[in-house]
């Protein structure tokens, strides 16, 4: 019997103003179906929550392009569920953020480029810089908690001791530091955002730091990028373990982008998310330890880090199954020191924004 | 941080404490995260729900659990509201 989800991750659209070149969408979302409707939504939600999920994030794209927002928050509310709104802030009016907080939100997530106006607009590829400043001054105004997050890479990470003065400032109760995770758009553009070693260890020391002198009043999360760790990360905790996620056409994923890899992953509501969790192939795929090739499978870490992420290692050595190549024992690390190696190299880089033409679509 | 006797203590805003149904137990939740309760935890978070102070907590609990010790059950709290507070899920509030 599997563990019980304890967070449903609905990505309620890959509809998004923002072209951040990192972005976790799918780098073919245009290709996917329509969206889920309203009712579609709420069906999900009930189930998730009779299903053991206790935390929602709602997510994109930019969850705010759904008009029926306000009625998904109401509904998770009545569930009892904690709501969190993972937002790029853009497009909103103090109205509609209040009319959601009345729904029942209980947290807001706002993710910022950078503390500088034209750095920001170049890593978002559109000029929201003070959109979301103001954002953040309604989110407190309103008496709602704020979770500052910053996705970092090489034309951010000097920022660091910056951004928790920032975060400071606008009265953030957590602050997430996120390194990029080099998937999808991000692996698109790694040669342009992946730092080097030095300034990494910079920006975390500080952050460890600030971590310790804040505690108590504000949170201070670094996550550390997998290409310069020696173990793997343990990706969602491991595979369809504590983590649901619902993408905008209804597909069941264990995460965001698991629908890169070659399994069936099963669509809600038409099946049930029961159904998804306990019985389909694709959550049972790499669940336990029987999948595990060497060196995982003898590993005294295997408990720990559940071999790494899938997805990297489908995306970097062509089998699922195989060794996180971000693990210091993968037969296939070099994939990743390489890349790490070219990192300290001074280039012109430009990022492939998201939303030009797919990397991989002719002409 | 100690949690001091003259001081009335709530829950963090973004902290909502539910009843689990799946896991059979009271939780804890806040960004990302949640805390599994016991009865004696669920009591005191519940409690916080408005500013109280220790001694207005264990008064409380004394009348729950007339079996425990005063002083084991102060010793309680004032346990629980530190590893709260080190979690940011507990205000002062005067």
């Amino acid at each position: 019997m599997p563990d019980l989800p304890y967070t449903l991750i609905a990505e309620l659209t890959y509809r998004c103003p923002l072209r951040c070149p990192y972005c976790s969408n799918p780098t073919d979302a245009r290709d996917h179906g329509p969206e889920l409707s309203t009712s579609e939504w709420q069906t999900i939600l009930t189930q998730a929550r009779e299903l053991g999920v206790l935390q929602l994030h709602l997510t994109g794209g930019e969850p705010l392009a759904r008009k029926d927002l306000e009625a998904l928050v109401r509904h998770a509310r009545s569930l009892d569920l904690y709501v969190n709104l993972v937002t790029s802030g853009v497009p909103l009016s103090k109205e509609r953020l209040a009319e959601l907080a009345r729904a029942g939100l209980d947290n807001v997530q706002v993710s910022i480029q950078s503390i500088d106006r034209a750095r920001s607009r170049a890593i978002a590829g559109v000029d929201v810089f003070d959109d979301k400043r103001q954002v953040l001054e309604w989110v407190k105004a309103l008496g709602l908690p704020l979770t500052l997050n910053v996705v970092l890479h090489r034309d951010n990470l000097d920022e660091v001791e910056a951004l928790i003065a920032y975060a400071e400032q606008v009265g953030a109760d957590r602050l997430e530091l996120a390194n990029t995770q080099y998937l999808g758009w991000a692996l698109v553009n790694r040669e342009a955002l992946l730092p080097a070693r030095a300034p990494l260890i910079a920006a975390h020391t500080l952050a460890s730091k600030a971590a310790q002198w804040l505690a108590g009043r504000m949170e201070v999360l670094f996550v550390m990028p997998d290409y310069h760790t020696r173990h793997p990360r343990a990706c969602m905790d491991g595979w369809a373990r504590r983590f649901l996620h619902i993408a905008p056409d209804g597909t069941a994923l264990p995460c965001h982008a698991a629908r890169s890899l070659p399994l069936t992953f099963l669509r809600a509501p038409e099946h049930s998310l029961a159904e998804i969790w306990h019985r389909s192939p694709a959550f049972e795929a790499f669940r336990g330890q029987a999948w595990m090739k060497p060196p995982c499978r003898d590993c005294e870490r295997r408990e720990q880090d559940f071999g790494g992420c899938r997805c990297q290692a489908f995306a970097l050595t062509g089998d699922p199954a195989a060794t996180d190549p971000a693990c210091s024992l993968s037969p296939h690390r070099k994939r990743v020191t390489d890349a790490r190696a070219q990192a300290g190299e001074q280039r012109p880089r430009r990022y492939l924004y998201r939303g030009t033409r797919g990397p991989g679509a002719p002409g | 941080m100690t949690i001091e006797p003259a001081r009335r203590y709530q829950l963090a805003d973004k902290v909502k404490l539910v009843f689990d149904s799946n896991r059979k137990a009271p939780m804890l939740l806040y960004p990302e995260r949640g805390l599994s309760l016991n009865e004696v935890a669920a009591a005191i978070a519940r409690a916080c729900g408005q500013p109280v102070t220790v001694a207005e907590i264990a008064r409380i609990l004394r009348e729950r659990f007339p079996e425990a010790s005063p002083q084991t059950i102060e010793q309680d709290v004032i346990a629980f509201l530190q590893e709260l507070e080190r979690r940011g899920l507990l205000q002062s509030v005067g």
